[in-house]
C-alpha cells in the first residue's frame, strides 16, 4: 500500500541515465544525482534464497556429517585442485571433516541466531523508539541516554563477559547481539516516531477519543513498519558478523558445532598451507552480508514512499 | 440566565493560555512566557457558525485545540452546555470527545496512510464501542453517501482519493459520532479554488440538516462570509472586533478589520473605506507591545494606545470592537 506525504509532486521526466552494470548492481546514485527506483537485486535474493534453503534442509543436502573426523583424509583441497578427491567438493580441514556440510551446517546457526537476535534486539528497540517518541519529555530523555549510554558500552567485552559467567551458547550469543542492537533500531525508530506525533491524523485519534496506548498501536507502528523492516535488514549482516566474530573468539558457540566464524577460526592457523580451510567460510560470510545488504538498500528504496510511482 | 444565554453551546470565558518558554529537560528553568491567547470570550449557540479570522501566529489555532481539549487554558474556562470542559478523565471525558470533533487544514495529513477510508471514519465508534461490525459497516456507508462519495469507497485508502475526496472523508469521520460541534481548522483553504465551494456548500447542508454547530477557523475572509453568523477578529491572542457577520462587513470599525479587508478584494455594499496597508512584521508574543497590541502598526495611533489597553465594547448592539477610537 502506497502512501503520500505531501500532494505527489509532478513526476519530472528523467532521463534514463548511463549506468554501468556495477553503478546498477551497487544502486548508487546515477550520474545526473537523481536517485531511480533501483531495479530488483536478483543476484543477492538468489544468493540468501540459496543459503536459508542451505539451512533449512541441511541434514538432507550435507554430504557427511559436520562432526566426523576421517583423519586419514585431513587437510585435502578442493576437489579442482591437485590432490583433491571429489568425494570432497570443498575439501577437508584439520581433522578430516568435509568443508561444505560444515558450511551447510553452519548457515543454521548463523540464520538462527540472526532471526532470534534481530526479534529479540529489533523488538525491544521498536517498543522503546515508539515510547519514547511518541510521550516525550522526561520518559524520552531518560530512554534516550540509556540509548547513548548502550552505544558508548563495547559491545564484544560484554559478549565475552557474558560467555564467561552464563556458558557458551545460542541463548548467550542471542542476548549479547540483542544487546548490541536495541539502541539503534530505539534511536532511528523514535525520530520517525517525532516527525509522525505531529501529523494532524495523530492528533485527530486524540481528538476520536483513542487512548495512548491504542494511538501506539494503531496509528505509530503501522507508519513505523516499513523503516522497521529496512533496519532488519540492513541489521542483518552486523549480526552475521558479530556472531562470526563472537565465535571466532571463543565467546560464541562451543566446537564442534559448525559455525562460520568458528570455521574462520579453526583454519587461520593454517592459511599458509591449506587457505581453504579459512577462506571458504570467509566468501560464504562476505556473499550473504554483501546479499543483504543489497537487498536491504533496494528494500529502502522500494518502501520509501517518495521515491514510489502512486 | 436569560433566555438568550440558554442556547448557547459553547462557552469560552476570559480564556488565557501561556506558553512557558523554558530550557532544558530534567532541570527546566523558565525564561519567559508567549501569550498565544490573551483573554478571549464568545459563544457558539447550537447550530450556527463562528468564523474565527486572523494572521497566523494570533491564536486562532491555539484557541481550537483548547476547546478540543488537547491544551488546557491557563486561566478562564471553557463551557460545553454550561458543563466545564477541562480536568474531565476516563468516560466523561470519552464523553465530551464524542460531543466535539474536528476536521483540519491538511488532508493529505489528516488521514493515517495505512488505514482505509471506512476505518478513519469508524474509528470514533469503534474506540466508544459503539456497536457491532454490521451496524458501524452500515453507518460508515450512510456517512460516506452524505458527504457525497460512494460506499463502495469505505476499502479505498487515502493516497486513492483527491484532496477534496479526502477531505470529504475527513468530514464524514468527524460526524461519525455525531457531534454537537465540528471546529474546521480552515477546511477549504488546501483546496483547489475550484472544490472550494463544493465543500463549503457541503458544511452548510450538513449544518442544515444535522444542527451541528461550527467553529470555523479561517484567515480567509471570503469563506468567513459565506459561512458563519457570528465572526471574531483576533490580533495577537486578543479579539479586536466581534460582530455577527453581515454587521461587520458592512460595518468595518476595527483598524486591524479593516487593514485585512483592504488586503483581500471584496464586494462590498459601502467601499468608500480608505484603504490600510499595514507596515512591518507582526510584534512578537513573547512580549506584546504595551497598551494596545495594535499600536505599532496602527495608522490611527494615538498617544493613549501605547499606555491603556482598550476593553472590548459594544458600539452598536452585538458589534463589539477593542479600540480607543470608539470610546
Amino acid at each position: 500500500m502506497a502512501v503520500a506525504e505531501q500532494h505527489p509532486p509532478a513526476a519530472p521526466e528523467i532521463p534514463e541515465p548511463h549506468q554501468s552494470f556495477w553503478r546498477s548492481l551497487l544502486n548508487v546514485r546515477s550520474s545526473a544525482g537523481v536517485r531511480r527506483t533501483a531495479r530488483v537485486p536478483w543476484i543477492p535474493i538468489v544468493i540468501i534464497s540459496v543459503i536459508v534453503i542451505m539451512a533449512v534442509f541441511a541434514p538432507l543436502l550435507a554430504p557427511y556429517s559436520p562432526i566426523d573426523q576421517t583423519l586419514r583424509d585431513k587437510l585435502l583441497p578442493p576437489a579442482w585442485m591437485e590432490g583433491g578427491k571429489d568425494r570432497y567438493l570443498l575439501g577437508t580441514d584439520q581433522f578430516g571433516r568435509d568443508i561444505l556440510s560444515r558450511l551447510i551446517y553452519g548457515a543454521r546457526v548463523s540464520l538462527l541466531v540472526a532471526l532470534l537476535a534481530l526479534t529479540a534486539g529489533g523488538g525491544v528497540g521498536l517498543v522503546i523508539g515508539v515510547v519514547s517518541g511518541y510521550v516525550g519529555g522526561k520518559v524520552d530523555a531518560v530512554l534516550m541516554r540509556l540509548v547513548d549510554a548502550a552505544f558508548t558500552f563495547p559491545a564484544i567485552l560484554f559478549a565475552l563477559l557474558l560467555a564467561v559467567t552464563m556458558g557458551q551458547g545460542i541463548g548467550t550469543l542471542v542476548i549479547a547481539i540483542s544487546l548490541l542492537l536495541w539502541a539503534g533500531f530505539a534511536r532511528v525508530i523514535r525520530g520517525e516516531v517525532l516527525a509522525l506525533r505531529q501529523r494532524d491524523f495523530v492528533q485527530l485519534a486524540r481528538v476520536r477519543g483513542c487512548s495512548s496506548l491504542r494511538i501506539m498501536a494503531t496509528h505509530i507502528v503501522p507508519n513505523v513498519l516499513n523503516t522497521f523492516m529496512v533496519l532488519v535488514t540492513l541489521n542483518i549482516g552486523v549480526v552475521i558478523i558479530a556472531e562470526a566474530s563472537l565465535s571466532f573468539l571463543g565467546a560464541g558457540i562451543p566446537p564442534p558445532t559448525p559455525t562460520w566464524g568458528l570455521m574462520i577460526s579453526e583454519g587461520r592457523g593454517r592459511i599458509a598451507e591449506a587457505w581453504w580451510v579459512a577462506l571458504i567460510p570467509g566468501i560464504a560470510i562476505t556473499l550473504l552480508v554483501l546479499s543483504v545488504n543489497l537487498f536491504g538498500d533496494w528494500l529502502r528504496d522500494r518502501l520509501d514512499p517518495r521515491l514510489r510511482q502512486l | 440566565m436569560s433566555a438568550a444565554a440558554e442556547k448557547q453551546l459553547l462557552r469560552v470565558a476570559n480564556v488565557r493560555k501561556y506558553f512557558a518558554f523554558t530550557k532544558g529537560i530534567l532541570f527546566s528553568r523558565t525564561l519567559g512566557h508567549v501569550k498565544a491567547v490573551d483573554d478571549i470570550s464568545f459563544e457558539i449557540r447550537a447550530g450556527e457558525t463562528l468564523g474565527l479570522v486572523g494572521e497566523s501566529g494570533c491564536g486562532k489555532t491555539t484557541i481550537s485545540r483548547m476547546i478540543l481539549n488537547l491544551e488546557e487554558p491557563t486561566e478562564g474556562y471553557i463551557l460545553l452546555d454550561d458543563e466545564p470542559i477541562h480536568g474531565l478523565e476516563g468516560e466523561a471525558l470519552k464523553a465530551y470527545r464524542t460531543k466535539v470533533q474536528a476536521v483540519f487544514q491538511d488532508p493529505w495529513s489528516s488521514l493515517n496512510p495505512r488505514m482505509t477510508a471506512g476505518r478513519i471514519i469508524a474509528e470514533s465508534l469503534i474506540v466508544t464501542k459503539w456497536g457491532d461490525k454490521d451496524k458501524i459497516a452500515a453507518r460508515v456507508a450512510e456517512l460516506l453517501k452524505q458527504v457525497g462519495l460512494r460506499p463502495d469507497q469505505a476499502q479505498q485508502y487515502p493516497h486513492e482519493f483527491s484532496g477534496g475526496q479526502r477531505q470529504r472523508v475527513a468530514l464524514a469521520a468527524a460526524l461519525a459520532s455525531s457531534p454537537k460541534l465540528i471546529v474546521l481548522d480552515e477546511p477549504v483553504s488546501a483546496l483547489d479554488v475550484s472544490i472550494r465551494a463544493q465543500m463549503m456548500n457541503l458544511l452548510k447542508d450538513i449544518q442544515a440538516e444535522r444542527n451541528v454547530a461550527y467553529l470555523l477557523v479561517a484567515h480567509d475572509l471570503a469563506t468567513v462570509r459565506h459561512m458563519s453568523d457570528h465572526t471574531v477578529v483576533m490580533y495577537l491572542g486578543k479579539i479586536v472586533e466581534k460582530a455577527p457577520t453581515q454587521a461587520l462587513f458592512d460595518d468595518v470599525r476595527h483598524p486591524y478589520t479593516k487593514a485585512l479587508f483592504s488586503a483581500v478584494l471584496i464586494a462590498r455594499a459601502n467601499q468608500e473605506d480608505e484603504e490600510i496597508v499595514l507596515q512591518g512584521e507582526v510584534p512578537s508574543p513573547l512580549n506584546p507591545p504595551s497598551g494596545c497590541r495594535f499600536h505599532t502598526r496602527c495608522p490611527y495611533v494615538m498617544p493613549r494606545c501605547s499606555q491603556e489597553e482598550p476593553k472590548l465594547r459594544d458600539v452598536t448592539p452585538g458589534h463589539a470592537v477593542a479600540c480607543h477610537l470608539f470610546d
